[in-house]
């Protein structure tokens, strides 16, 4: 069965805090981008690839390139797992 | 010669060479092997492209169908593009064969070629030195003859080190002149065309670096046409606060008579721009992209050190720990003063086509395990700051300005020596055409012993 939104989130943010110990936890929340967070360009090339890996699931570079924050990379990954389910 | 045959010789110096120089780390065979025979049909035809046939590689660091865009990093192992980069997709449209891609260190942030994935690749005049980065299995395949040449790019340095360090030539393009999305850094998701990151050729001959740049050049390539005899070039061989080996100096001397020989106006000249100003604010965008392509943590224990370090020092660790707690748009802010300086440049390039410089502070170097954070830089046996290794590359980089670097000599240890051939913005065409009347003076490319036997 395919992950709801709220766990794909649940996904990523684990990913996020895993890949950068720095950030408050209590910080991380779907209107954050990571950069203002304080992840670096690898840190965050580390979360994208490993939730896509974890969740099984592939987006195009133009997609994500439109990204502001967290809550529209979940968006994304969610949509993304939706599409291979239907698939 | 047939675009198959070609590229089964490509194949061939491949198989003899590139275990030894590991540059080549992917390869698609069989689908090089039918864009070779769909490019034969177009020579049939009377279609062909103004490129068809050339058997290539390509930096790892573009995007390029049909093979993964790791840019040396582990997790970017699967990074699979569902588009060529534009500068990629220009050479393919033009007829280009691509066979592989070649290696490069981690985020293309690198004076020597080595990461996780793919290993450590190897200088092809001698494997126990660096062929240099972040270009550096560019240059390595290009000097042996596995590429007809190469697509590079340049952020620190990564096209002119290399080539001067393995004697090929090669183009830091005006910025902005050549496309560079699907290039990486930066990371492949989230930014855009960055500042200071350029693309260019990377060849064994002037010739060849002109007629890439007509391919690649997304707006014409303004032309140059004066005589050698109403040349005039500049000769800057000193950087004040950093250091320059004397075989170095030495092969910019033989360019500058070479071409005071051919009937070129050759004179030395003070540095026409605020030479140590330029140069630090290029180490600040050198510290940005260096935070940026580690992990934040790194940069926090940066941050913690920066009381460790008085103002006036300019050791790595001071300008990594100085710089870690300053946000990217302070650090893009030591940039403000860039149209001024190139105000102060505009009278120099009035009088002069273009400046002659070191395009490095010393040859290729042996490999080194270490970091370049933790690392010094050796030059003529004394020991330096590696970010010395920017001083000579900063000027150009940070004023947007072309540059081309073309082999000159072979030093005594005959370790290739090149000079780097500084222009005007948008003087693209001037620069390679000073070196390429530098080739016809000095001889140009020699393939490195290890390519000579194969021949």
């Amino acid at each position: 069965m395919s992950k709801t939104n709220d766990e794909v989130y649940e996904v990523v943010r684990k990913h996020l805090l895993e890949i950068c110990p720095d950030i408050k936890a209590d910080r991380v929340v779907r209107t954050a981008s990571m950069k203002e967070l304080g992840a670096s360009s690898l840190d965050m090339v580390e979360v994208v690839s490993c939730s896509m890996r974890e969740l099984g699931v592939r987006i195009a570079r133009q997609e994500l390139s439109t990204l502001k924050d967290i809550g529209g990379l979940v968006d994304l990954l969610h949509d993304a797992a939706l599409k291979k389910k239907v698939a | 010669m047939s675009s198959v045959e070609l590229l089964e010789q490509a194949f061939d110096r491949i198989d003899a060479l590139n275990p030894a120089l590991n540059a080549v780390v992917a390869q698609d065979r069989a689908a090089a092997t039918c864009a070779a025979a769909a490019s034969d049909a177009r020579y049939a035809a009377g279609t062909a492209g103004p490129l068809d046939g050339l058997p290539v590689t390509i930096k790892d660091a573009f995007e390029v169908v049909g093979f993964a865009a790791t840019c040396g990093v582990p997790a970017l192992a699967d990074h699979h593009p569902e588009h060529d980069a534009p500068a990629v997709a220009r050479l393919r449209d033009a007829g280009v064969v691509i066979l592989g891609k070649t290696n490069v260190p981690p985020f293309s942030a690198e004076w020597q070629t080595v990461n996780e994935l793919f290993g450590r690749t190897n200088n092809p005049w001698d494997l126990a030195l660096t062929p240099g980065g972040s270009s550096g299995g560019a240059v390595a395949a290009v000097a042996t003859g596995m590429s007809a040449f190469e697509l590079g790019s340049d952020i620190a340095g990564s096209i002119r080190w290399p080539c001067h360090a393995t004697g090929v030539f090669g183009h830091k393009s005006t910025q902005g002149l050549v496309e560079m999305r699907g290039h990486i850094p930066p990371a492949p998701w989230f930014d855009d065309e960055p500042d200071l990151v350029v693309a260019g050729p990377i060849t064994r001959s002037a010739k060849d670096l002109a007629l890439l740049m007509s391919v690649l050049a997304r707006r014409p390539v303004a032309p140059f046409t004066k005589p050698v005899s109403s040349w005039r070039l500049g000769v800057l061989t000193e950087a004040p606060g950093a250091a320059t080996a004397r075989a170095v100096v030495d092969a910019v001397d033989v360019a500058a008579n070479a071409l005071a020989n051919t009937g070129a106006r050759v004179e030395r000249i003070a540095s026409p721009f605020p030479f140590t100003a330029v140069w630090h604010a290029y180490l600040s965008q050198l510290c940005r992209m260096h935070h940026a392509s580690r992990p934040s943590r790194e940069r926090h224990r940066w941050a913690a050190r920066a009381g460790e370090f008085a103002d006036d020092d300019e050791s790595p660790a001071a300008w990594l720990s100085r710089t870690a707690g300053r946000s990217e748009s302070e650090l893009f802010a030591a940039l403000e003063p860039r149209a001024r300086w190139l105000e102060a440049l505009a009278p120099c390039f009035a009088e002069l086509d273009a400046i002659l410089m070191p395009p490095a502070p010393t040859p290729a170097l042996p490999h080194d395990p270490r970091g370049y954070d933790e690392r010094p830089l050796i030059v003529d046996g004394e020991e330096r700051s590696i970010f010395e290794m920017t001083a000579w590359i900063a000027p150009a980089t940070v004023l947007h300005l072309p540059s081309t670097t073309a082999p000159v000599v072979r030093d005594a240890a005959g370790r290739p020596c090149g000079v780097q051939i500084l222009g005007p913005l948008h003087g693209d065409a001037i620069t390679i055409a000073i070196a390429g009347a530098l080739e016809a003076a000095t001889g140009g490319f020699v393939a490195p012993p290890l390519a000579r036997e194969l021949s």
